[in-house]
């Protein structure tokens, strides 16, 4: 843990500095690239919380996902709210969906828990494929973005560089939220909840509430991202609720590794241009996704930030 | 007399056609050592899962301080100043000796759910930590990860993460038992040590040891008290003798 | 005159529920085929197979090809569970056995082989869905009501297959072996109970009920690539409320799940059905954790 945070605080500050160097030096198709990478690192961020930290495998996250896109879109279309507003809704509703499902999975054991989380994420995505009146179903639905007000001034988004700024103020307000939560005595307790839950709780611990309060939080970053991404493509669709996209944030986990909070950013900047380029070229590269989470455990089951990590530990 | 801390009424726990734990009335005061023996299978550690609240009675009542605590959740009764260690040694196997301790330390401050603090910066919490390994005579192993220790190490962590908690009752679940005699000796000499300051159940599958350090000594067979009192008493019991001798 | 059309219209309604409550048993058996594979795996192993549907849809398309390459139908019904038992042999012995033992390493890796699957039949069998033939075009009537007959047939097969499955469990001693090692695994071990192979029969033969479910529902459903995902879905829900790992609870919460979704798609969307069905798992899961006849609590 002690080798992680140096490490990470290490590499931070510059890696901050470069991408905000990017946003203006970079050809317009790698700036929209790196910025879907800043939005599924948001994602993969709060999943590493849930599961690397906690232990808690949800197949289910991209219900809060697609809540978030559809949080932002629905009220920014349908009511023309302003853009603050309807992602404050957004953050409200998956924070609302979190505490109603939350207490039910959380008390679960760990099969169990994945189980109703796969359900979890089904259910919605079934509804959101037959409420078309409601979601527009897999065509999905396109709105225009409202502006970014700021006070006085107002950006749009739909210029790309105002976008990318946008993005990347999330990407560093939830880096540190949750490294923070990572090194203060919660992320310390949830830690001891992975390593044995049981004596945690025999040391006092109220056990569900910890877990739950990491469901919570991880719910909410999950629907900023799933927000950031409808603002991003003015779009959302009943396929943001798919089991894929529940997926996705497993792989960036394991092969960045679990439980390293950088560790997921690297996972999704290795994988997102190469399902980029490699589905251009070849549609069924996900084989090759699924093969990746047949075999990892095997070859390398602390991922590239585990391994760097053991490394400096030798030292 | 001191005062009385734990007590069962009745305490009974069946398993279907298996009466684990039968009838059991315990009666500890504040500052005893008391010992548990029996042979395997006597109910020993389902008597103590009872207390702790991982199992609920079938019948019967427990009390701490006159307070009835029966089938309150773990954690509360934890709250509410009882520790136990394991008898399957249960630590943190991936974290630092220092960690582990910090866990147990950290459950009775205040300032656990705020996430703007950092960990390792509460000062009082790391005294405090800093304190229980070195009464356990941890304090040259802090920064090894748990699971590198050797079990004898394993089982002082062990007894170390209940001490964090500031318990006012201590349960000790066979801490001797499959560690090597000299460790089985180091380990004694940290529970006499404990037993001048805390209140102290030792449930011990080693007779000669808890005879020779307890004050108070039950003995329960098929789930019955068929003994209790001095170490001397005890052992001269007859009942006592039959169950150890025919149990080899 | 106006009696006896309320009649008429009554009769019709009956006709129309009894037809529905048919078809939700018929869907049942095949549930509870594929549900008792899930829970038994996992009552054995400890393992959420989440490639179960997916060894379901392998069952349905390979039986599409029997019909469309080899002319025949009848012979996928009974190869294809054949060949997906096999294959799950293969799985378990070289993806899943390395990571025994640890629950989140091995749902992810279903979840792998799943992607592998589904992606396999989508390069093969294509993204459209597809519509077979019914392979039994006779109807029967019974009791006024006319039924088709290769639902009875599918119903006469699954209580087959159940019943075979009921006696490989208790009269053989196989089956013995299987039992004891899901009481418990480390006395069944140390009884000389081979548990390792004992894995490999019992996810191999999980597999195969489930590509036997979906051989049978292969002419009464749609077949495409993602058809797996709805059945895991409900075999899930089924398996919870019965109790993870509880046979008996798999068999008995189909028949009653699968005729009451039915039922409750009269009057709403089939998703809004599978809504209810979910209310109800919720329920079952605040007051009685463990299912309705699990054991273990988990």
């Amino acid at each position: 843990m002690e080798a992680t945070t140096k490490l990470t605080t290490l590499a931070a500050l510059p890696l901050m500095l470069l991408l905000l160097v990017m946003g203006v030096a970079l050809p317009a198709d790698l700036r929209s690239l790196t910025i879907d990478i800043m939005i599924f690192s948001i994602y993969a961020m709060a999943f590493d919380l849930l599961f690397g930290i906690s232990n808690q495998l949800s197949i289910g996250q991209a219900m809060f996902f697609g809540v978030g896109a559809y949080g932002v879109l629905l009220p920014a279309l349908r009511m023309g709210v302003g853009l603050w507003a309807a992602m404050l809704m957004a953050l409200t509703l998956c924070l609302t969906l979190a505490l109603v499902l939350g207490p039910l999975a959380v008390r679960l054991s760990e099969a169990y828990f994945v189980i109703i989380t796969i359900i979890f994420g089904m259910i919605f995505y079934f509804l959101a494929m037959s409420w078309t009146w409601l979601t527009g179903g897999s065509d999905g639905l396109t709105f225009e973005v409202p502006p970014i007000t700021l006070g006085f001034i107002s950006y749009s988004v739909y210029d790309p560089i105002a976008n990318y700024y946008f993005t990347l103020t999330f990407f560093i307000i939830v880096y540190f939220i949750l490294k923070r939560i990572m090194d203060s005595p919660l992320g310390m307790i949830l830690v001891s909840i992975r390593e044995s839950e049981e004596r945690t709780k025999f040391l006092g611990y109220d056990v569900v509430r910890y877990k739950l309060t990491a469901y919570v939080i991880s719910a909410i970053f999950t629907g900023l991202s799933g927000a950031l991404y409808a603002i991003r493509c003015r779009y959302a669709s009943a396929e943001y609720f798919s089991i894929f996209i529940s997926v996705e944030p497993i792989i960036w986990t394991l092969i960045g590794g679990a439980g390293t909070l950088v560790g997921p950013i690297v996972g999704v900047a290795l994988l997102t241009p190469i399902a980029y380029y490699i589905s251009a070229l070849w549609k069924h590269y996900l084989i090759i996704v699924g093969l990746i989470m047949v075999l990892i455990f095997r070859f390398s089951p602390k991922g590239i930030m585990g391994y760097i990590v053991s490394k400096i530990r030798r030292w | 007399m001191s005062k009385l801390i734990l007590e069962t009424i009745g305490l009974t726990k069946t398993f279907g056609r298996l009466v684990a734990v039968d009838n059991v009335n315990l009666r500890v005061r504040e500052g005893e050592l008391r010992g548990i023996i029996g042979p395997n299978g006597a109910g020993k550690t389902t008597l103590l899962n009872l207390i702790i609240g991982a199992l609920k009675p079938t019948s019967g009542k427990i009390f701490f301080y006159g307070r009835d605590i029966t089938g309150l959740k773990p954690h509360v009764i934890s709250q509410m100043g009882i520790a136990t260690t394991f008898q399957l040694t249960n630590i943190f196997q991936g974290m630092t000796v220092m960690e582990n301790v910090w866990i147990s330390v950290q459950s009775r401050s205040k300032m656990r759910w705020n996430p703007f603090i950092k960990a390792g910066g509460l000062t009082d919490v790391s005294r405090k930590v800093e304190e229980i390994c070195k009464l356990v005579g941890l304090e040259d192993k802090m920064d090894e990860i748990a699971m590198s220790l050797s079990y004898g190490d394993q089982r002082l962590l062990e007894i170390a993460i209940a001490l964090g908690s500031d318990p006012i009752l201590l349960l000790l679940d066979e801490p001797i038992t499959g560690v090597s005699p000299k460790e089985a000796e180091e380990i004694l000499k940290v529970v006499q040590k404990l037993s001048q300051a805390k209140t102290i159940v030792l449930i011990e599958h080693n007779v000669d040891a808890v005879l020779r350090i307890a004050k108070v000594v039950t003995v329960l067979n098929e789930g019955r008290v068929i003994a209790e009192g001095s170490p001397y008493e005890v052992s001269s019991n007859e009942e006592v003798q039959r169950v150890y001798l025919g149990a080899g | 005159m106006v009696e006896t059309l309320l009649e008429m219209a009554l009769l019709e309604l009956a006709e129309k529920l009894l037809f529905t409550i048919a078809n939700g048993v018929v869907w049942a058996l095949i549930t509870a085929l594929v549900a008792l594979g899930l829970s038994f795996i996992f009552g054995l192993m400890g393992i959420v197979n989440v490639a179960h549907g997916e060894l379901y849809t392998l069952g349905a398309v390979l039986t599409w090809y029997s019909l469309t390459r080899l002319g025949s139908f009848w012979l996928g019904i009974a190869l294809a569970p054949l060949a997906v038992g096999a294959l799950g042999s293969v799985l378990e012995r070289f993806a899943i056995r390395p990571v025994e033992g640890r629950p989140a390493y091995t749902v992810i890796v279903t979840v792998g082989i799943a992607f592998v699957i589904q992606q396999a039949v989508l390069a093969t069998f294509g993204g459209w869905p597809q519509v077979m033939p019914d392979p039994m075009p006779i109807v029967v009537h019974f009791a006024g009501v006319r039924y088709p007959a290769y639902r009875i047939f599918v119903a006469a097969v699954s209580v087959l297959a159940l019943m075979g499955l009921w006696s490989f469990l208790h009269k053989t001693s196989l089956g013995l072996s299987i039992r004891a090692a899901m009481q418990d695994r480390d006395m069944a071990s140390a009884m000389g109970i081979p548990v390792s192979s004992i894995y490999v029969i019992t996810f191999s033969l999980g597999a195969a009920l489930a590509a036997l479910g979906g051989a049978l529902a292969a002419p009464i459903v749609q077949l495409h690539y993602l058809m797996g995902l709805d059945i895991l879905c409900l075999a899930f829900i089924v398996v919870i409320i019965g109790g993870l790992g509880s046979l008996k609870g798999t068999f008995v919460t189909s028949l009653i799940i699968c005729p009451l979704e039915n039922v409750l798609s009269l009057f709403i969307t089939p998703t809004e059905a599978r809504v209810v069905s979910f209310v109800v798992m919720a329920t079952v899961l605040l007051l009685r954790p463990r299912g309705l006849f699990g054991t273990i609590v988990r």
